[in-house]
């Protein structure tokens, strides 16, 4: 099924359009991931410059949301759209907010670790948060990479996995109250990588919604607060 | 005309006329010989159809046509349609061969090449590229290449590549660093070649430590050598029998020192990935503080400096007062004692120029591309005291190129050198 070639209209200029659109998008999902691979490794490294450059940058994620935005809008004033790329504009018009969220979040672990910088590191170097930083990094590049190729089944599985991610949240969390209950002097320090999880835990959030939208796209189906053992794609048409 | 139309025609001919002459000799009139000649021409045509028929379903059941039973001209037919099917079919094999031999040594490549056309979509790549880059091959093809590897710089290097290659982190893993390098091909087509260079930045990295550290592990016993010299060579009564091989040490300690300063100078430049800082550097100053050294010397060429006082450099001071010191005291190195060496600090073109001037010996043109390469050497100069660390001119290109500047070198042998440096316009600052 081709679902993304997008050249049976007739005007060219509207491919072109939508083309483009969906080039900002994924320039936007790269600058994000770039933000948050850098935020992360400041947080693994504790490079604290680097964390405070991720907060200064953030700014461009949210004048890129801005620029999509309105293009969708001037897209969908002028061409009227339908069927497929009605839902393409829906779904992008949606998953930029996520993706400036997701920004967001990475602008937050970037200056926490910039304050985490100056602290001493257990011997383990965080190795829970890294775990999970690593598995939401995956998340948000495979997402990314099923927007590209609007690949809907690939999205389900990632739409899945985020439980693994709630349940590492979780861990954390407990693992955190035990070492506050242990030692109160360390509850400061402890709370700031709560934040951390926590920007993690929601960034993954975030992703799932993003596959929802690819679903979405895909199949003009929406499995937003569905059980999710209970999903079931349709065949390819 | 071949021999078997003639023979076919011939007998077809024959064939007529004798039915024409039996239709005659039976009713002597013209007309039932027309009828024969019809009814000849009739079965003449059913035994064409049949054989048409025969071609026909040999040719789609299977690859050959059948040419039992066939005699006359049918078999001289079909055979040539055997002959080009057979030759045809080699023909396919061949390539089908080269294709697979193609495939197969592309699959075992590890590099990645990715053909892509002029709107940057993916037209083919090979399996390696799923590997480093996370390419589905099964999915990929005629999607943007943007959309699959999405980092900023690597999207800008493609749509204005100013460089020939460009390093980058693999999209699926951060710790494969790829560098990609373009090669355009046909119209406006370009195929770009990824390659895994992990090892390689690796092994650059371990160099650049290793010199770091033995660097700074030697200067502690260097100093305490250097130190026990010093106060053996103050000794008043010490006997003529030492004292030339105690200055001669002491000499080649000096030297060793400046050698690891250097060195350690270089491999923090080399180690800092990042540009120098905006610092206001007065030029003026840093070139009367290099001149005052030099005018306390003895039996070295005269110098001449022309300085333009309202222009500065933004930069690092500690960094620029190393590049102009390198190349004046390169100059003098190399400039007899009643030659001239000028130095100028001027604007050109919104850029600053630092230009040193000798009328020393020169460079050969062979040397000077590789002359600011870490200890490279001209052998017919290294010879006499005047011999520097072997680094001057590396640590002026690392300084420079941290100040994303360029540095120029023009030179004709026996008429002298001439240095050039460029500040770019972002690193001037005019003053009134």
């Amino acid at each position: 099924m081709e679902i993304d070639n997008l050249t049976q209209h007739t005007s060219r200029q509207y491919n072109h359009e939508l083309e483009n659109l969906k080039n900002s998008v994924m320039n936007m999902g790269g600058f994000v991931e770039v933000q948050l691979t850098s935020a992360l490794k400041s947080f693994s490294d504790a490079d604290s410059e680097l964390g405070l450059k991720v907060a200064k940058d953030d700014h461009k994620i949210n004048l890129l949301e801005v620029e999509i935005d309105q293009e969708c809008s001037r897209i969908l004033a002028t061409r009227s759209p339908a069927a497929i790329d009605l839902r393409i504009i829906v779904g992008i018009i949606k998953a930029i907010t996520d993706l400036e969220r997701i920004g967001d979040e990475a602008d937050k672990i970037g200056s926490i670790s910039a304050r985490l910088a100056s602290y001493q590191r257990p011997d383990s170097n965080y190795k829970e948060h890294r775990n999970l930083a690593k598995l939401v990094k995956t998340m948000l590049h495979d997402c990314l990479d099923c927007f590209a190729r609007l690949d809907a089944d690939k999205a389900l599985d990632i739409y899945k996995s985020d439980e693994e991610v709630d349940y590492e949240y979780e861990v954390i969390c407990r693992h955190s109250i035990t070492i506050m209950m242990e030692n109160p002097k360390m509850i400061s320090r402890i709370n700031d990588l709560t934040w951390v999880a926590r920007s993690l835990e929601r960034i993954g959030d975030h992703v799932k919604n993003i596959c929802e939208y690819i679903i979405f796209i895909v199949h003009g189906k929406d499995i937003r607060h569905t059980d999710i053992n209970k999903i079931i794609l349709p065949e390819d048409l | 005309m071949r021999s078997y139309w003639f023979n076919h025609f011939l007998l077809v001919a024959i064939f007529l006329f004798l039915l024409f002459l039996f239709g005659y000799l039976i009713d002597r009139s013209l007309l039932s010989s027309f009828i024969f000649l019809f009814l000849g021409c009739f079965f003449y045509c059913i035994y064409l159809l049949s054989t048409l028929y025969l071609l026909d379903r040999g040719l789609r059941s299977s690859k050959k046509v059948p040419i039992y039973r066939q005699k006359g001209l049918s078999i001289e037919v079909f055979n040539n349609m055997n002959k080009m099917i057979n030759k045809y079919e080699k023909r396919k094999k061949d390539y089908e061969d080269v294709i697979d031999r193609v495939r197969k040594s592309t699959k075992s490549i590890t590099d990645v090449g990715v053909l892509l056309n002029s709107d940057n979509e993916i037209e083919w790549f090979n399996p390696s590229a799923e590997k480093i880059l996370g390419f589905n091959l099964n999915l990929d093809i005629g999607r943007k290449i943007d959309n699959l590897i999405r980092v900023p710089d690597f999207v800008n290097f493609l749509n204005n590549p100013d460089k020939d290659s460009f390093i980058f982190s693999s999209p699926i893993d951060d710790l494969i660093k790829i560098e990609a390098r373009f090669i355009p091909y046909g119209i406006d087509q370009r195929l770009i070649i990824f390659r895994d260079i992990t090892d390689q930045l690796n092994l650059e990295v371990m160099r650049r430590d290793f010199v770091a550290n033995a660097s700074h592990e030697l200067r502690s016993p260097i100093t305490v050598i250097s130190g026990y010299l010093e106060i053996l060579s103050s000794f008043e009564n010490l006997s003529n029998k030492w004292k030339k091989p105690i200055i001669e040490m002491q000499f080649q300690v000096d030297r060793i020192t400046k050698i690891l300063n250097d060195l350690i100078e270089i491999s923090f430049m080399e180690s800092s990935i990042t540009e120098a800082e905006y610092k206001i550097i007065d030029v003026f100053n840093v070139l009367s503080t290099i001149e005052k050294e030099f005018s306390s010397m003895n039996g070295i060429p005269s110098l001449s400096f022309s300085i333009s006082e309202n222009i500065k450099i933004l930069g690092n001071e500690t960094e620029v007062y190393s590049i102009f010191y390198n190349l004046i005291s390169n100059a003098v190195r190399f400039t007899p004692s009643d030659g001239l060496i000028k130095v100028s600090w001027s604007l050109k073109d919104d850029e600053g120029e630092f230009m040193v001037e000798d009328s020393g010996i020169g460079i050969l043109e062979e040397h000077i591309e590789r002359i600011t390469e870490r200890f490279y050497r001209i052998e017919s100069l290294s010879q006499g005291n005047n011999k520097g660390s072997g680094l001057g001119l590396s640590i002026v290109k690392h300084a420079l190129n941290r100040h994303g500047s360029s540095l120029e070198i023009e030179s004709s042998i026996g008429k002298g050198s001439i240095f050039r440096c460029y500040f770019i316009k972002k690193r001037i600052k005019l003053t009134k």
